[in-house]
């Protein structure tokens, strides 16, 4: 078997209150991994620790317990071999979408036409559309070319039309660019649509419930109930 | 229609000077009418010495302003992004900025003698505290959101600086300079009072020592229209130079990502 991509071994996070002595236990003992070229989605109820754990894997906080690896290095900071896309698309507002794109990377005509935004390189973030700002964000994150390529509720904001269009041009890019990419999000279809692989994390604190391969289409749509019923349980 | 607003109590009180000188009832050692100061006026600014007055007068406080932006911006904008910075000299930055400048134009004169140097450090001294102030705020208060993304595409600090610092704190920095500005006008115009043989200030005094009222007032009326000038430079500056701030903090899709809150609350403290 290769090596995987990505290796967490029984990482947990725990914060503590200001004013509190009592910790509050964010996400539980998770330990899985990832190989190259998957789409992994995980899916949980909310608080139950999802976005921690990207934050773990992307290096902006660092676990209470356990350890994360990529390509076999401790992940202890952010680096460019991991992209991180927010559910917010944080563009800064003064910067053209171009200067946005290009801020850590320098294929910004490139990004521009595989999202399909050609003739708005100039534009700011303000005149932007909620999906083609998303798109930038996306971009942005492609643009260092990451192995690893986070994606924490990125269209969450958005209407279900725009989702799924955005869902399906997710899809192709994570083909065209050949990127690992790990989504979290708290809506099944979404995870079922997007993922190869499917990770189910209980209540807070997050722990692995179920850790299932996404096959064809329609065992997609089996999986459907017994995710509500397994998030539920 | 809210500027016509504001322009109603004024001309409402030139009318009733106006109303006033016309009935003669004005003691002109007290209060002249707006015709003798209109005509003193004239006067002055065709002999030039308005103009000789105002000049020297601009001069100390662009000097001084420029003195104080080069120094205050950098403090600021390092005060904002250094927190321990502001722990360590944030309260010895709250005592000074108590101290009015006039209170420490007897210092500056002791320090640096007569001439130009005292009245360029009292500008300095009164225009650099909001200037720092604001610059330090205006860091301060760009999302930290931002900063993460800062950290996720692992920019440089000199990056860092050059694309969210700078701009992010732009519209903060330049309220510090507007203020600044505004500080220094005022206390130059007090240091030319008591230690000047030029500027709006001296000619103030020079007439109050003379019984000029008249002259004292066109020295006071100038000193106030220049004060509104400067500010509506400022601010017309400010609506060219940094309108696509303006425009994105209003419409604000950046301010509306800021309000998403970090995933991780703020209260919370990684263990």
């Amino acid at each position: 078997m290769p090596s995987a991509l990505l290796e967490l071994r029984q990482v947990s996070k725990r914060f503590r209150r200001d004013d509190e002595e009592n910790t509050l236990e964010a996400l539980g003992e998770v330990s899985f991994t990832v190989q190259k070229g998957e789409f992994l989605s995980i899916i949980g109820p909310s608080g139950c620790g999802k976005s921690t754990l990207l934050r773990i894997i992307a290096g902006l906080i660092t676990p209470s317990t356990g350890e994360c690896l990529h390509n076999g290095q401790l992940v202890s900071k952010p680096s460019l071999e991991r992209g991180l896309v927010f559910q917010d698309p944080r563009l800064f507002p003064w910067l053209t979408v171009r200067e946005n794109i290009g801020l850590a990377g320098n294929r910004s005509e490139e990004l521009l036409e595989t999202m399909d935004l050609q003739g708005f390189g100039d534009a700011l973030p303000h005149d932007l559309s909620g999906g083609m700002a998303s798109r930038v964000a996306l971009a942005r994150a492609l643009a260092p070319r990451p192995n690893l390529l986070l994606l924490d509720e990125p269209l969450a904001n958005l209407d279900q039309k725009l989702r799924s269009k955005l869902q399906g041009e997710l899809r192709g890019i994570w083909k065209k660019e050949g990127v690992t990419c790990i989504l979290v999000t708290h809506d099944i279809e979404e995870a079922l649509a997007l993922g190869t692989r499917l990770l189910v994390l209980s209540k807070r604190p997050g722990r692995i419930l179920r850790d299932t391969p996404l096959m064809c289409l329609e065992d997609r749509e089996a999986l459907k109930p017994q995710v509500l019923a397994w998030m539920e349980g | 229609m809210a500027k016509a607003k504001g322009l109603v109590f004024p001309l409402g009180l030139v009318l009733v000077w106006v109303l006033l000188g016309c009935t003669g009832t004005l003691n002109s050692q007290i209060l002249p009418s707006l015709g003798e100061v209109l005509e003193t006026f004239g006067y002055l600014f065709r002999e030039g010495l308005l103009w000789s007055h105002l000049s020297s007068s601009l001069f100390r406080v662009f000097a001084g302003f420029a003195l104080a932006t080069l120094v205050g911006v950098p403090i600021g904008i390092l005060m904002g992004c250094v927190p321990q910075s502001r722990e360590w000299f944030g309260p010895t930055l709250h005592f000074l900025r108590q101290i009015p400048p006039t209170a420490l134009i007897p210092v500056f004169l002791l320090w640096f003698g007569i001439g130009e140097a005292p009245k360029l450090a009292v500008i300095f001294y009164a225009a650099i505290f909001p200037i720092i102030v604001n610059g330090a705020l205006g860091v301060q208060e760009i999302p930290q959101d931002y900063f993460e993304v800062s950290r996720v595409l692992c920019l440089s600090p000199w990056k860092t600086l050059r694309n969210l610092v700078i701009p992010g704190s732009w519209g903060s920095v330049f309220t510090g300079l507007r203020l600044g500005m505004g500080m220094s006008w005022r206390a130059i115009v007090a240091a030319e009072m008591l230690a000047s043989t030029s500027g709006l200030g001296y000619l103030v005094m020079t007439a109050r020592s003379l019984a000029r009222v008249d002259e004292m007032f066109v020295g006071i009326l100038v000193i106030g229209f220049m004060g509104i000038l400067i500010d509506a430079a400022f601010i017309t500056l400010e609506n060219h130079l940094i309108p696509m701030w303006r425009s994105a903090k209003r419409v604000g899709r950046g301010e509306r990502d800021a309000k998403c809150a970090s995933r991780t609350a703020p209260s919370l403290q990684e263990v």
